[in-house]
């Protein structure tokens, strides 16, 4: 369901607090449709906090999100799902559903109430499976695959809901480095193919500068840097933001730059 | 490469078929196993017009045909509440006896038979209140974390179980000399009560439920994956939830107000169905009425069947089988 309108996301105001601590801080942004946008910042600077709220997981306190130009709350539940997937940070494995049965789960918004599947749905399954490069494992367990695989089956899962917009949660964390580029590889084709919005919380500043169009850097809560990676990835901004020293300089592979951690040397006042 | 996954709808039909036949092979031994005996055929001499027949006809088709229905009726509730509990919580051990909305069923209900209410509506409401009462105790305990927080709610459940326990021994103890056998009798699983008008009751009750729950399949399935990735593939969870646990506390309260507390079922027959045909709902909620029900219905031929004189109380057999094996499959797959 790829929508024309121009405006993916529009977050406007945006506060969120948990218990009277403030997670969220007057947040303004845009993410354009067909976006690769990449929110990076320091552990606790808000960035699961930000993607639970767009995905109407966490109810709204202050502020507004529009998903395509309409309030998540005036989505009914399956046509938001038919609108936004989500490949969250980890998963609780309490059933051993097989690779295929988790991908064909992905096509529950699309279906009846009891998820019957059509040979067309079978098909989306497994080329779903083919492009996140799990379609060997399609009749395995879940729990007795290794953590990088399984993340693979929840991306190929949320391919295979066919949203507008596709919010992943660290989904690299987990993968060697074969696999990292390869999921990095296949956001890109989503987007550049498919028109798909990718919304990407990343750890990783290289991989984000190396695909993001657009990175948000979160800094307790605060935007502290919004644009093109270029732009964000500024060794002044970045330093004060994670506290430690950094050395930016530009990537030999192109017009990027890549971010170098330096031994030793903190700049949190509350160290040494 | 892997074979095509079997298609879903054929996948079903082949279990209802399979199970159905278990189920109707083990009802005709219970309609010719029993004191007044009658052999193998017995059902088919019942059927025959002659003095003789007329009273294997009424043992065989007003005493027993009720009480294997009644059985069946037992045992498809409980295995059918035992799944969705286990779906619910993500736990293979949680299950409406083990999370006390059994135990707060019975209290309700043996405080229905203490005012001196009938069986229905009477009891019926009386003990579906009580497993709601235990319910929302539950959520009170568990409130403030996550919604559904499993091993917090599964620990919460045995306490409030130990606690349901120990009132029901006080409410006992608290009888009169002429009720105390009728509630001690009821409260470890009677079947020998059973009338066609109770088991139409209670069918009534019961079946829109198992409806209801089928129809929710799918979404449990969903929900497996956590509550996030669900809503996030347009389930809603709180709406979910509470209409599958007051669904199941109201089916499941209705069987105690009938057969008294029956554990152990829910347990078993969902999960051994879970490791012979997969975790996929869809599939289990039916095979867990078809088994379930043939599981409680063999329980009751051995509990009318195994005693030279009377017979053991059901829930008893259903424990005593059910227990081991469950602790056997848990090694097994654990």
């Amino acid at each position: 369901m790829i929508s024309t309108h121009p405006i993916a996301i529009d977050v406007d105001a945006l506060s969120h607090a948990f218990e009277g601590r403030s997670v969220l801080n007057d947040l303004h942004f845009q993410v354009p449709a067909g976006c690769f946008f990449t929110v990076i910042g320091p552990n606790g600077s808000g960035k699961t906090t930000l993607l639970k709220l767009i995905l109407g997981l966490l109810p709204l306190q202050t502020g507004r999100v529009r998903i395509l130009d309409k309030a998540p709350g005036r989505y009914a539940a399956r046509d938001l799902a038919r609108t936004m997937a989500y490949v969250p940070q980890s998963v609780p494995l309490s059933f051993a559903f097989s690779v295929q049965q988790v991908v064909m789960m992905g096509r529950a918004p699309h279906l009846g109430w009891l998820g019957i599947e059509s040979p067309h749905d079978l098909d989306l399954a497994r080329q779903a499976m083919d492009l996140s490069g799990i379609g060997h494992l399609a009749g395995r367990r879940l729990d007795q695959l290794s953590g990088g695989e399984q993340q693979r089956v929840f991306i190929a899962r949320a391919i295979c809901q066919q949203p507008a917009i596709l919010l992943l949660d660290e989904p690299t964390a987990a993968l060697d480095l074969a696999h990292q580029v390869r999921v990095m590889d296949l956001m890109e084709r989503l987007k550049n193919e498919q028109g798909i919005t990718v919304i990407m919380i990343s750890h990783d500043l290289n991989l984000a500068a190396m695909y993001a169009d657009q990175v948000l850097l979160l800094d307790q809560g605060h935007i502290a840097a919004l644009g093109p990676p270029r732009a964000v990835l500024d060794f002044n901004v970045l330093e004060k933001v994670y506290g430690c020293a950094l050395l930016v300089d530009k990537s030999p592979l192109g017009d990027y730059p890549r971010v170098h951690l330096v031994p030793g040397r903190y700049l949190d006042p509350n160290r040494d | 490469m892997t074979p095509d996954a079997p298609k879903l709808t054929r996948r079903i039909m082949w279990v209802v078929l399979a199970l159905s036949a278990v189920l109707l092979v083990v009802a005709y031994i219970g309609l010719t196993a029993g004191s007044a005996g009658g052999g193998p055929w017995a059902v088919i001499k019942s059927l025959r017009n002659d003095s003789d027949a007329r009273l294997l006809h009424d043992i065989i088709w007003r005493l027993r045909l009720p009480r294997v229905l009644l059985a069946a009726l037992l045992g498809a509730t409980l295995s059918l509440g035992g799944m969705v509990f286990q779906g619910l919580l993500r736990n293979p051990l949680a299950e409406p006896y083990i999370l006390g909305v059994s135990g707060g069923a019975a209290i309700g209900a043996i405080v229905g038979i203490l005012l001196g209410l009938a069986r229905f509506p009477g009891v019926w409401l009386t003990a579906f209140i009580g497993s709601l009462a235990t319910l929302g105790v539950l959520f009170l305990m568990s409130a403030g974390r996550s919604f559904l927080r499993t091993n917090t709610l599964l620990l919460s459940g045995v306490m409030v179980n130990a606690f349901c326990a120990a009132v029901i021994m006080f409410l006992i103890s608290m009888a009169q000399d002429s009720r105390l056998h009728n509630i001690i009798f009821w409260l470890m699983g009677d079947l020998a009560a059973a009338t066609t008008d109770k088991v139409g009751i209670l069918a009534a009750t019961v079946v829109p439920c198992y409806v209801v729950i089928f129809s929710r399949s799918h979404a449990m399935n969903l929900m497996t994956l956590g509550s996030d990735m669900a809503h996030s593939m347009g389930v809603n969870i709180k709406y979910t939830t509470a209409l599958l646990l007051v669904v199941t506390s109201l089916m499941v309260s209705a069987t105690v107000s009938y057969c008294g507390l029956v554990g152990f079922v829910g347990l078993v027959i969902p999960h051994m169905l879970r490791l012979g045909l997969g975790p996929d709902h869809r599939v289990l909620a039916p095979a867990c009425i078809l088994g379930g029900g043939a599981f409680m219905v063999l329980c009751d031929v051995l509990a009318r069947t195994l005693p030279a004189q009377g017979e053991i109380p059901v829930g008893v057999i259903s424990a005593m089988i059910g227990a081991p094996l469950f602790i056997y499959l848990l090694r097994k797959s654990g």
